[in-house]
């Protein structure tokens, strides 16, 4: 594709197009829908993690002030079960409960206090199973949480190049390594609100609120309440943050909220208070890791071997997909010839684990970088003198096998870029020395990281990679975008319309993006795996192709004359010796019968994967954090004193959005490296911190600064250049925290476990006795 | 609960309802009010998305009965416009790029207000510390910060 | 929230009359800040009469001098206090520990007397009012009494107090020439819940010999603790490096003394003991303020 022919380059610090309705507290998010003949709703959970459901006694709470009804599973009309690739889950228990999320009735009242008064009257009867609270225990024990499953492992993925296991034999330096990371919550500010509207005239439904995934949650209502996909409507709010978190979490809203609204003929509304969101929606995996890293004495790597057990929790979710991502991406950016990865996920009564912007990787990143810098101080080497020694560059071939001769491969720039705006390589020499003192307290330490992130879904889910665009042109020339891809607060509305802008060859104020409505806007799969920009931009840039040539056509039969050189551009529309305005040329085409309106669409190539080896994702975006924190050895306190996110996404489309993704990322990767922490009992499955004062987020006082860097290189292959940046702006950052307190205390690899709490870091600095170096 | 008379000033008019005292004030604005900007992130007080301005203080709503806005004067993000320090922030807020998904924008707005309204040349760390309350998943913060000083320089600028 | 009848009181007396009659179990509530997060976790106050004394700010919530004392009315709000000159002036530990407490929206709402009479074992301003030899005035239809800060906490989020018992004020003896320390240990920088606190008050003569010394920690033991012993292991010495290490020592040993070996312990001991030679090396190596 060639990139000139892309009008003016797309960029831009456009203000996003909904920032003035949320600065007034006008936007409408999911729970501030009020509708006069509403109903509320309310779930009871399972009493136990593991139990088979005996009975459930709703008399009481149906007779309780403002009842109107309750439903159980049994009130299901279809199938039992939804999911997005393995259908699994239960958003209502039919046989038994696997979670302390699990829910077995929903009462729904005439005001939020009655439903939630009597949803406390339900009870039931369980027979209690033993609970699986780690993946350890759950693989091959003889309960089984899923028959599907016996032996409770629910998916993997095993990347294999060369022959690891005897190149490792060849290596002058062998480190190994255990790390392991836990449960992170999206902790999206919003918690989760869905509202489902009954048709008065047939049955149908429209379903609003805090929606990724409208068309997923439709195919699950469809299967669950029996109705046509044609006649249900998913019309997503405001979304008040979402992180890969509102796709299971909001389809269980809607299945119980619908089944409310189709029985009583009124629409339901379904919000979560923090706690129940924390109690039953899906977390970022925990994985542990058993790491082999090989190299030769000169530093050039030569072998990696990755045991990965992630914890998929009591649905297989997104468990697959996510160990793909661990599995593919976990290698690092780095020429490494042989490669042993195995990723596998197994079932256990913990909350489920699904997707979570980073999707996998954040936990294996943090794993390798760890390694990366033990390995490192073995070979006397500095952090970034072992990686410069490895990184990839153009025409090299990836971890997985693949080829990288399609675009500029930047993450040799990308890293010194951060390294150089954190002034590295000065700083870590300092702080070595003067870390020596041990009467020094209060030590610092600088810390790096560097990924690959593949763009999109990738090889294991190349069907779904597909997306569609309709776009109309009205008779003034205004511009109706129509586009099923979420904005979920990143302000990929606002990328979209700059991008529809620019392809169309008109300025930003003719464009109006319309909400997502899955009966106005095409299926197109859900806005995850950091596709929003990359394929959004291709199906909105085939949907203008097709519009310019129904102009075109028009143009030809108005003017009788060639159009073989047509442009659209800034408004106008040129072509041999005429000029003309577009909104001209529009009324030509309605003049003519010939509206212009089109649909456009995009898949992603297929892809040459076996399985173990090749091409697993289409293209990729690098990045490096590089982070430098204060940490207090007589209390395990980590203050990050400084961050930085260096980041080629491809090209940036709106510059300033771009840098609002990458240091939000970093405050994100703040939280799981130090201080997010659901207190989850791995004997009873119970999350003991199931709201914000102890689910600790960071504040705007927890770090000092915080820069990103764009460092874009235009991608090929992508329609405008852009590739992605939502998961990689924060896939890297915990395992750059973490190297930064590991060189604080002038251990490598000693914070071996996340969150690098004041426990764990005090520990670590002051070892108990007789427990020096684990 | 029975409902009593409730008389207060909100968004500069007087008020006067029948209202249930012993309810959250962030859901009397909310349900009886349907003043809905104001939002519920936790209820525990801790994200700070409920946060108005209480006779010139910022409080979380979801931690104040509504019976003790009896007398009060109350602003929320839906008065802001209506002042000069409100307007420049919300201006800066959309031309710093301080908001994302928004959740959290009004709660964040009405903390710079109060910072403002008294301290209307605040510190970087003084800007910090009056929005420690407030919780952010999506902007890292920095714009926000930038976005509140810019706002100080504004009125600064204003004469303020 | 669910109760039985709301009252909110006009005046002090008629708050003490409806103590005095009101015939439900009685629930107080000042700023509210603790009351409706229990509210949403049951219902606990379902068949209380909830009295609202938030509106008594203009009474109770004053802060002044009464001679050698200062005088904080009970619904004096953290933020107040924080900000407070005569609290700058003559408890200034105070201050630094009401600022450390939640969040501002917090901190502007939330009373001094509701954080005492919610007796969280993790309240900031224990440890300081602690060290402050504060007395809490303690109304009830029979009369009038004051208790210490040990006195009126008798285990974690369990007061002393009785059901018509209403605090009116804290009474801090004004102290001057003294350094003061109040360090709060937490997981993040803001709005967090104490791992643990110190509070140090230290004054020393002219010879650097130490007139008074008195330290607690908080959030550690089941109410605010006082430690004359401790205390006195400075007093009346020029303390030299080994005396502060001794100090740090001891305190730290009350850990496992009063709290018993928890799982904490193996945490909260040794830092304890940093952060306390710390503190006192700060103290002793300062200026007086």
């Amino acid at each position: 594709m060639d990139l000139n022919t892309i009008g003016t380059p797309i960029s831009g610090s456009f203000h996003r197009i909904d920032a003035q309705a949320k600065v007034t507290g006008r936007a409408e998010f999911g729970d501030d829908l009020i509708l006069t003949d509403m109903l509320y709703c309310k779930g009871v959970y399972t009493k136990y993690a593991h139990a088979k459901l005996l009975s459930v006694h709703t008399e009481a709470a149906e007779k309780a002030p403002g009842v109107v009804c309750v439903v159980t599973a049994a009130d299901i009309p279809g199938a039992k079960q939804f999911g997005e690739l393995y259908i699994d889950q239960y958003p209502l228990v039919y046989d038994k409960a696997r979670f302390l999320g699990d829910v077995i009735a929903v009462v729904a009242a005439e005001t939020q206090a009655q439903a939630d008064a009597a949803a406390k009257l339900v009870t039931a009867e369980y027979e209690e199973l033993p609970v699986l609270g780690s993946p350890k225990e759950a693989i091959n024990n003889e309960q089984v949480i899923n028959p599907d499953y016996p032996t409770n492992v629910c998916g993997g993925v095993h990347v294999i190049k060369g022959d690891a296991k005897a190149a490792m034999e060849t290596a002058d330096v062998v480190v190994t390594g255990h790390y392991s990371t836990g449960f992170v919550e999206h902790a999206y500010i919003e918690p989760e609100s869905v509202t489902v509207i009954p048709s008065r005239m047939r049955p149908e439904v429209t379903v609003l609120g805090s929606i990724q995934a409208p068309y997923n949650l439709r195919i699950t209502l469809h299967r669950m309440l029996n109705l046509p996909m044609a006649r249900i409507t998913v019309k997503p709010s405001i979304v008040g943050g979402s992180f890969g978190g509102k796709i299971e979490s909001a389809e269980a809203l809607a299945v119980r909220a619908g089944l409310v609204a189709l029985k009583t003929g009124r629409p339901a509304k379904y919000t979560l208070t923090r706690e129940e969101s924390i109690q039953e929606s899906y977390k970022r995996h925990p994985i542990d890791f058993d790491v082999t890293l090989g190299a030769k004495s000169d530093g050039t790597l030569v072998a990696l071997h990755v045991e990965a057990l992630g914890d998929a929790g009591c649905y297989i979710n997104m468990s697959p997909p996510v160990m793909y991502k661990t599995a593919t991406l976990g290698p690092g950016p780095y020429k490494v010839e042989h490669v042993d990865y195995n990723a596998v996920a197994v079932l256990t009564n913990n909350p489920h684990t699904g997707s979570m912007r980073g999707f996998g990787t954040p936990q294996a990143i943090f794993a390798l970088e760890n390694a990366m810098d033990v390995l490192a101080a073995k070979l006397s080497m500095t952090p970034t003198e072992l990686r410069r020694k490895n990184l990839l560059g153009n025409g090299d071939i990836s971890p997985c096998g693949h080829k990288l001769d399609f675009h500029e491969v930047s993450i040799r720039s990308v890293m010194e870029k951060a390294a150089e705006a954190l002034d590295f390589d000065r700083k870590y020499q300092q702080y070595s020395k003067e870390n020596q003192d041990p009467n020094r307290r209060i030590r610092r330490g600088v810390g790096i990281s560097v990924s690959m992130r593949g763009a999109s879904v990738g090889a294991d889910g190349n069907g779904f990679d597909y997306s569609r665009a309709l776009i109309e042109v009205e008779e003034d020339g205004s511009v109706h975008v129509n586009i099923g891809l979420v904005d979920l607060g990143q302000g990929l509305r606002t990328c979209q319309g700059m991008m529809a802008a620019d392809m169309m060859g008109v300025t930003f104020d003719r464009i109006t993006m319309g909400e997502t409505d899955t009966s106005r806007s095409p299926s197109t799969g859900a806005c995850i795996a950091s596709r929003g920009t990359f394929v959004g931009g291709a199906a909105i840039k085939s949907a203008c192709s097709r519009i310019h040539a129904i102009i075109a056509q028009a143009l030809q039969i108005h003017y009788g004359k060639s159009v073989a050189d047509i442009r659209f551009s800034n408004n106008r529309v040129t072509f041999g010796d005429v000029d003309i305005p577009f909104e001209e040329a529009i009324h030509i085409c309605y003049g003519l019968g010939m509206p212009p309106m089109a649909a456009g669409d995009n898949r992603v190539p297929v892809l040459n994967w076996d399985g173990h080896f090749g091409e697993p994702f289409y293209t990729y975006t690098y990045s490096c954090n590089a982070a430098e924190v204060e940490v207090d050895l007589d209390t395990g306190s980590v203050y990050l004193v400084k961050m930085v996110g260096s980041h080629d996404m491809g090209r940036a489309i709106n510059p300033t959005m771009a840098e609002g993704q990458i240091y939000g990322g970093m405050a994100m990767a703040l939280g799981m490296a130090v201080m997010e922490d659901l207190g989850h009992n791995p004997k009873t499955s119970a999350i003991k911190n199931l709201n914000l004062e102890n689910y600790l987020l960071p504040t705007a006082m927890d770090f000092g600064e915080t820069i990103p860097i764009i460092d874009a290189h235009p991608d090929p292959r992508s329609a405008s250049g852009g590739r992605s940046l939502g998961e990689p702006a924060t896939e890297n950052g915990a395992a750059a925290i973490a190297c930064a307190i590991n060189h604080a205390l002038g251990k490598p690899g000693c914070i071996h476990q996340l969150p690098a709490d004041l426990d764990r870091v005090f520990f670590a600095a002051n070892p108990p006795a007789g427990k020096e170096g684990r | 609960m029975s409902q009593v008379q409730l008389q207060f000033r909100l968004n500069g008019k007087d008020y006067s309802i029948q209202a249930d005292p012993t309810q959250r004030m962030v859901d009397l604005l909310r349900e009886n009010l349907h003043l809905t900007g104001t939002k519920v992130g936790c209820g525990v007080g801790e994200c700070g998305a409920c946060t108005v301005v209480l006779n010139g203080e910022a409080v979380t709503s979801c931690l104040v009965l509504a019976g003790q806005m009896q007398g009060a004067d109350i602003l929320t993000v839906e008065g802001l416009s209506e002042t000069q320090i409100g307007s420049i922030l919300q201006q800066c807020f959309v031309d710093g790029d301080a908001v994302q998904c928004g959740f959290c924008t009004p709660g964040f707005l009405m903390s710079a207000y109060a910072l403002l309204l008294h301290n209307p040349h605040p510190t970087r760390e003084e800007i910090k510390v009056a929005v420690s309350g407030n919780l952010c998943r999506c902007t890292g913060y920095v714009p926000i910060l930038n976005a509140i000083e810019a706002a100080g320089l504004r009125l600064a600028a204003e004469g303020k | 929230m669910q109760v039985r009848t709301y009252i909110r009181p006009a005046s002090l007396a008629d708050a003490l009359h409806t103590l005095a009659t009101v015939e439900e179990p009685i629930a107080i509530i000042a700023g509210g800040t603790d009351v409706l997060v229990y509210a949403r976790e049951d219902d606990r106050y379902a068949n209380s009469a909830l009295i609202d004394i938030y509106g008594l700010a203009g009474e109770l919530g004053q802060i002044r001098e009464e001679r050698d004392d200062l005088i904080i009315g009970a619904l004096a709000t953290h933020a107040a206090i924080a900000k407070s000159p005569l609290v700058l002036r003559y408890a200034p530990i105070l201050a630094d520990a009401c600022r450390s407490i939640a969040a501002p929206q917090v901190r502007n709402h939330a009373t001094i007397a509701g954080n005492i009479a919610n007796a969280s074992p993790a309240a900031d301003s224990l440890g300081a009012l602690a060290v402050l030899r504060a007395k809490v005035g303690v109304q009830s239809p029979e009369g009038q009494r004051e208790l210490a800060m040990d006195q009126i906490i008798a285990r974690p989020y369990r007061n002393n107090l009785g059901p018509r018992d209403l605090i009116t004020y804290i009474r801090i003896p004004k102290l001057e020439g003294y350094q003061h320390m109040f360090y709060k240990l937490g997981r993040r920088r803001a709005q967090s819940i104490s791992r643990m606190t110190l509070a140090a008050l230290l004054k020393r003569d002219s010879q650097g010999v130490v007139e008074d010394f008195r330290i607690t920690v908080g959030a550690t033991f089941p109410r605010p603790m006082v430690f004359p012993d401790v205390d006195a292991m400075l007093i009346g010495i020029r303390p030299a490096q080994a005396d502060l290490e001794a100090v740090a020592k001891a305190l730290s040993n009350k850990i496992p003394e009063i709290a018993g070996i928890r799982a904490s312990t193996a945490y909260k001991q040794p830092v304890c003991e940093k952060l306390c030679l710390r503190i006192l090396n700060n103290l002793l190596g300062g200026d007086q303020q």
